[in-house]
């Protein structure tokens, strides 16, 4: 039975700009003694998944509903208080990213490593000390650094404090948020195999949230790649590293400069979605370089690229001749032109929009181009979100068929 | 404090040569010392023949006209007070271009050269309405508006995401490309300095530990340093998780009290006893073009 | 997601007001200065010119509660400030002048004027007025030695018909005086208190003989040295026993009307009257010992303190800021000069000083502005705008800038400066409020400017009048509320300022 299981979990929080959705709707299981990784760009919602597995949350919530089972109970419906003094840290704890330098630098390492002991049990000191020394030991610090203050520690010292302290309640699962972003690559890969030590010996189940596909590869048994909120590809990490499903995964793990390969890394054209005003369709759509009718363009957007088309390729041959493009609705673009008739723009577009589908792939949603009396009539596809298909492993995408889902995992 | 100790490199025109380091390795100071931002304490720094060691401020504006910078954080490496045009124009101004319209056409162009299209759209902007790419891509215009030979470029993508990362670096290196410009690359990614890079010099404790062409470096590393920074890069594989990384253990030395003779001898796996931890390695040429700092190394 | 700290200071002025306490307090701000360009409209500077005088204010009742106050008496109608305007004015006194000659039988003729003045007032109040007061200008020939002023009676009759004479004299005059032809004497009569030279003994031993004669009081009684003899109660209570106490006796209510009769002894001989009933509340803010409208003094304070307050630490914040920046920027030896001058200003205790100077050269408020500028030219400003310099150096466009070529002064007031200042805006708005309290303690002890009316010089004079102790509290809680008022003003913006500009306080 999974140890957690996360179902359809919403977290948007209020902004001046509007509401952000951050975790919009996520579902994924955690096996004892297993890792998954939630990998994403900056900004696309897995810290945000963390806080909202462990309810730390800012008093802007908009929304933050779905179901969490951890332990054989729906720890969503638990009470605040309730959730502090049986799930957090207790259940489930967190070593939040930076969090080697919000060690307070006046108390000593081990009695920062104590404090959640005498929080959540009321034990005295000396034993409290006692488990915390333990806890030091566990991770690989020799019994003096308690004494300790986080000043005197080098940062990878700190990141294991940090860690003594997320197991001292001894948990069954931890989320570890970028755990060795702030540290060099030796002391990374020291702590990485701490973790990789200490999950084969205690049985320890982790949500690894890092943007280093790399670093994930090191510890993942399962992979979620998330973007603009959405899990957009899960599976395990012997598939999805290997033969991505979807192009976003594909495009991200191309993106990886590889010290043992000689493949060129290749960015993936444009910049994530602003949060407060996702795209319709498939998030992805925007940036995906084989996105295709059905992946929910709309009108809006359509018009932003054709401008930009039209700004970066002045007076090019070929380029249709329109002084004005405007959206109608979310599936209609008008285009009008100055001195060619409709009829000759309309002719011209579809000629343009035949030859260009490849290399720009939002022209692949016109369905149909209609000359008015005074106008082009540009009507574009319906698009909708994708579902998450398969059973183990899932991918959200329109290319990936019901069908293929199982064959595609190779035996 | 000895932040850099005794480096010797030459950067050839129109080649970049990547500075490997972990922190507080020394690598930042060696970079703000090669144009002068510091003033080395002993040594020499020859720019196109012309020794700069110990010039003043007053004798250096051809240097801050023909040696640029890019800085690593894409929150502050662009005065947030200016336009974007401004950041970019301010160079010409200080260099005492004049004429505005000059000034305008040189800005378009390197908004252009750096893919803010359209740049009159990008030209108005003020910094915090742009990504942290877009900004790395000002500074990059901004130390491309005077035509510079050299560009020091400190960890310039280091605070970026992966994709945009290497976007800002593909970008690097085709103006290198098209200009002929050097490039010190400083950086902690040795996946990236692989990728982006003509030359590769490793550096730990202030020290250069190896040097040479990429593809000798990674293809057949000398130093014991280099060989186990190689290891403790992980590729995404998922092979990885089944196994421990080999990693040193230990942390680099304090600089301002660095171990007698070989600097990486008390964490070094093959480190002699009586030889490494008595005798500063030289600095020598191995295999042709390719340098190491190990007594070992053969 | 916390928004990011805005650039530049138009960029923080709008972030500043757009939060709470930002608007609250550019509301309270904006009212001021509203304030300050209304008050010289409605009371020109004329008025405070003739603050220090008594001329300007001595219709007014003195030491009066706001007439709103009456809200508080339980219902009490109070009385308010009566005028008996002269004769030949609307409403004033009624005059009556019949001239006469008359034979002594000795061939000699006499002139004589009879004159009378009567003028008819209704009491309608539950409280006795503050104070009575009659003028009386009379006109009679004067040459040499020859003097004939003309003889006066003034009657006060009661709504009762108790009526009793204040007053039977002859002006007389004074040696200036003497030469002057037609003579113009004016006489005030003060029925309470007097105000000039009063005959008012006279008064009250006619109260006190009113008195034995209706059997209120015995002879001995009414002139025992113990008997206090209050004319503001007899004359307006009912006529028994209970009258010799104010807190005993009661208003009888109705028409009262002052009379005076003149017999002269030329027929150029003339006379004319004015009288004040002084009620016990005046205006929105009431009046001072000196008889002050004290709105006209509390609306001045407005401008006074504003413009004092902003006027100095505008110029004192500028000036450290600068030099800050320049002690950050530049390190060194300037540094540790520029430190060293402001821990040595932080010591130097300012006020003694200042007082020193104020009590021996009673400086104008401009100069009190101007010691306080000396004495604030290093202070806390240059370390605060030192340490964010220090921070804004390391940022790395700074050493950009460095690579390619820009000047050190150019980096400063190009590049520092311009960061700086958003935070100079919102140590000047919490430095305001300090330069009110500064200029209102050195008022209040009595050192301030010796003219303007300021709000920390009303206070001064209220304390000193033991306002605190006879409950004369409008007289302190207006300039108090004035004090607090601008001060929280200044305080709030300054605190939107700073929360916008300090992420650590924003909230989420």
């Amino acid at each position: 039975m999974a140890v957690l299981d996360i179902r359809n979990l919403i977290y948007w929080y209020r902004t001046r700009r509007g509401a952000v959705h951050a975790v919009d709707n996520i579902s994924f299981k955690l096996e004892q003694g297993e890792t998954i990784a939630v990998v994403g760009e900056s900004g696309c919602g897995k810290t945000s998944t963390a806080n909202a597995i462990l309810r730390l949350l800012p008093k802007n919530v908009e929304r933050y509903e779905g179901e969490i089972w951890f332990d054989g109970q729906d720890i969503m419906a638990l009470g605040n208080e309730d959730f502090r003094k049986q799930v957090r840290w207790k259940g489930i704890s967190m070593v939040l990213q930076g969090a080697l330098n919000a060690l307070n630098p006046t108390v000593r390492a081990g009695a920062q490593v104590a404090e959640p002991l005498i929080v959540h049990y009321d034990v005295d000191r000396d034993e409290a000390m006692e488990q915390a020394i333990a806890a030091m030991k566990r991770v690989g610090l020799p019994q003096d650094i308690a004494r300790r203050y986080p000043h005197e520690l080098s940062g990878g010292m700190k990141q294991r404090v940090v860690i003594a302290m997320a197991l001292i309640l001894k948990p069954k699962v931890v989320i570890l948020d970028e755990p060795t972003s702030a540290l060099d690559v030796m002391t990374q890969t020291n702590i990485i195999n701490l973790l990789k030590e200490m999950k084969a010996a205690e049985g320890l189940s982790y949500i690894f949230i890092t943007h280093d596909l790399g670093l994930a590869s090191d510890l993942a048994d399962h992979v979620a790649i998330m973007y603009a909120g959405e899990i957009d590809e899960i599976g395990p990490a012997d598939h999805v590293f290997v033969h991505p499903k979807h192009p976003y995964t594909g495009r991200l793990l191309a993106s990886v400069p590889r010290l043992r390969s000689e493949d060129a890394p290749e960015f993936i054209p444009g910049a994530p979605p602003d949060l407060t005003r996702p795209p319709p369709g498939c998030r992805f759509h925007l940036r995906c370089p084989v996105a295709f009718e059905k992946c929910g363009w709309v009108a809006e957007e359509f018009v932003d690229r054709l401008r930009l088309l039209q700004a970066t390729t002045q007076g090019k041959e070929g380029f249709p001749r329109f002084s004005e493009v405007e959206a109608r609705g979310t599936q209609m673009v008008v285009l009008r032109a100055d001195s060619d008739s409709p009829e000759t723009l309309a002719a011209s577009f579809s000629e343009f929009v035949k030859s260009g589908r490849e290399t720009n792939p939002f022209l692949k949603s016109v369905r149909s181009v209609d000359a008015k009396t005074k106008a082009v009539a540009v009507t574009l596809h319906e698009g909708a979100p994708p579902p998450l298909i398969g059973e183990e492993w899932r991918a959200a995408c329109w290319l990936v068929q019901e069908a293929t889902a199982h064959d595609t995992i190779p035996a | 404090m000895k932040a850099v100790d005794d480096v010797t490199l030459s950067i050839k025109r129109g080649e970049t040569e990547a500075i490997v380091g972990e922190s507080g390795c020394g690598k930042t100071t060696l970079g703000r010392s090669v144009i002068r931002l510091l003033e080395p304490t002993d040594g020499q720094l020859l720019y196109g023949g012309q020794d700069i060691t110990h010039r003043r401020e007053k004798e250096l504006i051809w240097l801050r006209r023909k040696a640029q910078m890019i800085p690593q954080d894409p929150y502050s490496s662009v005065n947030p007070a200016f336009s974007v045009f401004r950041i970019i124009e301010e160079p010409l101004i200080i260099h005492g271009f004049k004429d505005p319209d000059e000034r305008r056409e040189a800005v378009y162009k390197a908004l252009e050269n750096v893919k803010l299209n359209p740049p009159e759209f990008f030209a108005q902007k003020y910094p915090h309405m742009l990504s942290g790419g877009q900004r790395q891509r000002v500074a990059v215009a901004r130390a491309m508006i005077l035509n510079p030979e050299f560009i020091l470029a400190d960890e310039p993508v280091s605070m970026l995401d992966a994709s945009v990362r290497i976007s800002i670096l593909k970008l690097l290196r085709s103006i290198q490309g098209r200009f002929r410009i050097s490039f010190l690359y400083i950086t902690h990614d040795l996946a990236t300095a692989k990728h982006f890079s003509d030359r590769i010099g490793i550096m730990y404790a202030g020290k250069l530990a190896e040097e040479g062409a990429v593809g000798d470096v990674l293809r057949e590393p000398l130093h014991p340093y280099t060989m186990a920074l190689m290891k403790a890069i992980p590729d995404p594989d998922p092979a990885n998780r089944h196994s421990l990384r080999e990693a040193l253990p230990g942390e680099p030395p304090n600089l301002v009290d660095p171990p007698s003779g070989c600097h990486f001898h008390p964490r070094c796996p093959i480190a002699k006893a009586g030889l490494c931890d008595v005798v500063d390695p030289e600095f020598r040429e191995l295999r042709p073009g390719h340098w190491v700092a190990c007594h070992l190394a053969q | 997601m916390a928004a990011p700290v805005p650039i530049g200071l138009k960029a923080a002025l709008l972030d500043a007001v757009r939060t709470k306490s930002g608007m609250v307090g550019t509301g309270m701000l904006g009212f001021l200065i509203l304030l300050a360009i209304l008050v010289p409209v409605f009371a020109p500077y004329d008025v405070i010119k003739a603050w220090g005088g008594t001329d300007a204010w001595q219709d007014n009742p003195k030491l009066a509660a706001p007439e709103w106050s009456e809200v508080f008496s339980g219902g009490k109608h109070l009385p308010r400030t009566i005028f008996l305007t002269p004769a030949g004015t609307p409403g004033g006194f009624l005059k009556f002048r019949t001239t006469e000659n008359v034979s002594d039988g000795k061939g000699n003729w006499n002139n004589f004027t009879f004159l009378g003045l009567k003028k008819t007032f209704g009491f309608q109040a539950d409280d006795f007025p503050s104070e009575m007061t009659v003028y009386l200008n009379t006109m009679f020939t004067q040459a040499g030695n020859l003097s004939k002023p003309p003889a006066i009676s003034v009657i006060f009759q009661r709504p009762d018909n108790k009526n009793l004479t204040l007053l039977d004299d002859t002006p007389r005059l004074s040696t200036t005086d003497i030469n002057r032809f037609p003579n113009t004497k004016s006489n005030a009569y003060a029925v309470s208190q007097p105000i000039k030279d009063t005959p008012s003994y006279k008064i009250l031993d006619n109260l006190r003989e009113w008195l034995i004669a209706n059997n209120v009081t015995t002879r001995a009684e009414a002139y025992d040295p113990q008997f206090y003899v209050q004319p503001e109660v007899l004359l307006f209570a009912q006529l028994d026993r209970s009258m010799l106490s104010k807190s005993t006796a009661h208003v009888l209510k109705g028409d009262y009307s002052l009379r005076i009769e003149l017999v002269g002894f030329e027929n150029t001989d003339d006379a004319n009257a004015r009288g004040i009933v002084f009620g016990t509340v005046f205006g929105l803010a009431g009046t001072d010992d000196a008889r002050h409208d004290l709105l006209v003094g509390l609306l001045w304070g407005a401008p006074v303190a504003l413009a004092f307050g902003t006027a100095g630490a505008l110029v004192v914040v500028l000036i450290q800021m600068i030099l800050g920046a320049i002690s950050g920027w530049y390190g060194g030896a300037v540094d540790e000069l520029v430190q060293r001058a402001a821990d040595f200003y932080l010591i130097i205790p300012t006020l003694p000083i200042l007082i020193l100077i104020s009590l021996l050269y009673r400086p104008s408020i401009v100069a009190i502005l101007f010691i306080l500028v000396a004495f604030g030219i290093v202070g806390s400003t240059t370390k605060v705008v030192r340490s964010i310099v220090l921070q804004v150096k390391e940022e790395q466009f700074i050493e950009a800038a460095r690579s390619y070529g820009a000047k050190k002064t150019r980096i400063l007031f190009r590049y520092i400066l311009p960061r700086v200042m958003p935070y100079t805006f919102a140590l000047i708005a919490l430095t305001v409020p300090a330069f009110i309290f500064l200029e209102a303690s050195l008022s209040f002890l009595g050192l301030g400017d010796p003219v303007l009316p300021t709000w920390g010089h009303t206070l001064g004079l209220a304390y000193n009048n033991g306002a605190l102790f006879y409950g004369f509290w409008w007289w302190i809680v207006f300039p108090v509320v004035g004090i607090i008022f601008a001060t929280i003003a200044f305080a709030l913006l300054g605190y939107a300022f700073d929360k916008v500009l300090n992420p650590r306080l924003r909230e989420q």
